[in-house]
């Protein structure tokens, strides 16, 4: 891929993901073949700020973490009423880096 | 989820728990209600799924399975994570297996199923209307 357009998708995609990620995500991207730059930007990625909003609202269901993917933890989440409030607040801090490493992860099953 | 991760919250979340029983134990013996942290309960004055849990776990510790039962049976499997869970992550710790992350990422698979999240999900909904219905029976 030529390095315009990788560094046009890193700066339109930068919020996704987590900031030291960034030089390896161009590297991959500049490795990687042209044909696949619309698959990869056709890839939805979730972003950080909305899924803080939903720990905030509904993170006392495990809805957070429902929607990430993370059904082991979702379930317990709600069966433990968000960890007895603690595991709820805990999630406030943490979903964010976890939006980005399952954005991360997204990204990299489509470079593979 | 990486393992480290995984292991970080699990541990933390299990010897929080134990703490947090602990302290309730307490609280309850002196017939003291303990600090009541659900915020739905706060918010709505309904009881959610879960409450009543650590309720039941003092029942069961007392040997008093029936009113467990009555209070919440999630207390059952509550008491079963609280037990488990946290040595489980520390056995692996010490012997340098994988077995808790394994077992996790199997559950997880399986709840990607439609079915068997929906089930887990009715489940909880009829726990809720048990609990709604002792609730409200109150009154």
């Amino acid at each position: 891929m030529e390095a315009q357009k990788a560094d046009m998708f890193i700066l339109t995609h930068a919020k996704f993901f987590e900031p030291h990620l960034l030089p390896a995500i161009r590297e991959k991207l500049v490795a990687t073949d042209d044909s696949k730059f619309m698959m990869i930007q056709s890839v939805s990625y979730r972003e950080p700020i909305l899924m803080l909003i939903i720990s905030i609202l509904g993170g006392h269901f495990g809805i957070d973490r429902f929607i990430i993917g993370d059904m082991g933890l979702g379930v317990a989440k709600l069966l433990t009423c968000g960890g007895l409030g603690v595991w709820t607040i805990v999630d406030w801090f943490l979903i964010m880096g976890r939006t980005k490493e399952d954005n991360f992860e997204k990204l990299r099953q489509v470079l593979a | 989820m990486t393992r480290k991760h995984l292991y970080l919250l699990a541990l933390f979340l299990g010897f929080a728990g134990q703490v947090w029983i602990g302290y309730s134990y307490k609280k309850l013996e002196q017939n003291e209600e303990a600090f009541n942290t659900c915020i739905f309960r706060r918010i709505s004055g309904l009881p959610c799924p879960s409450c009543g849990t650590v309720h039941s776990i003092i029942s069961i510790l007392h040997g008093n399975f029936r009113k467990a039962l009555s209070d919440n049976p999630l207390g059952y499997a509550g008491i079963l994570v609280a037990a488990i869970i946290p040595y489980w992550i520390l056995t692996d710790l010490i012997i340098g297996k994988e077995s808790f992350y394994n077992f996790f990422v199997i559950v997880n698979n399986l709840l990607k199923r439609r079915w068997a999240l929906f089930s887990i999900l009715l489940l909880i909904f009829v726990l809720w209307m048990y609990k709604l219905g002792h609730f409200l029976s109150w009154f």
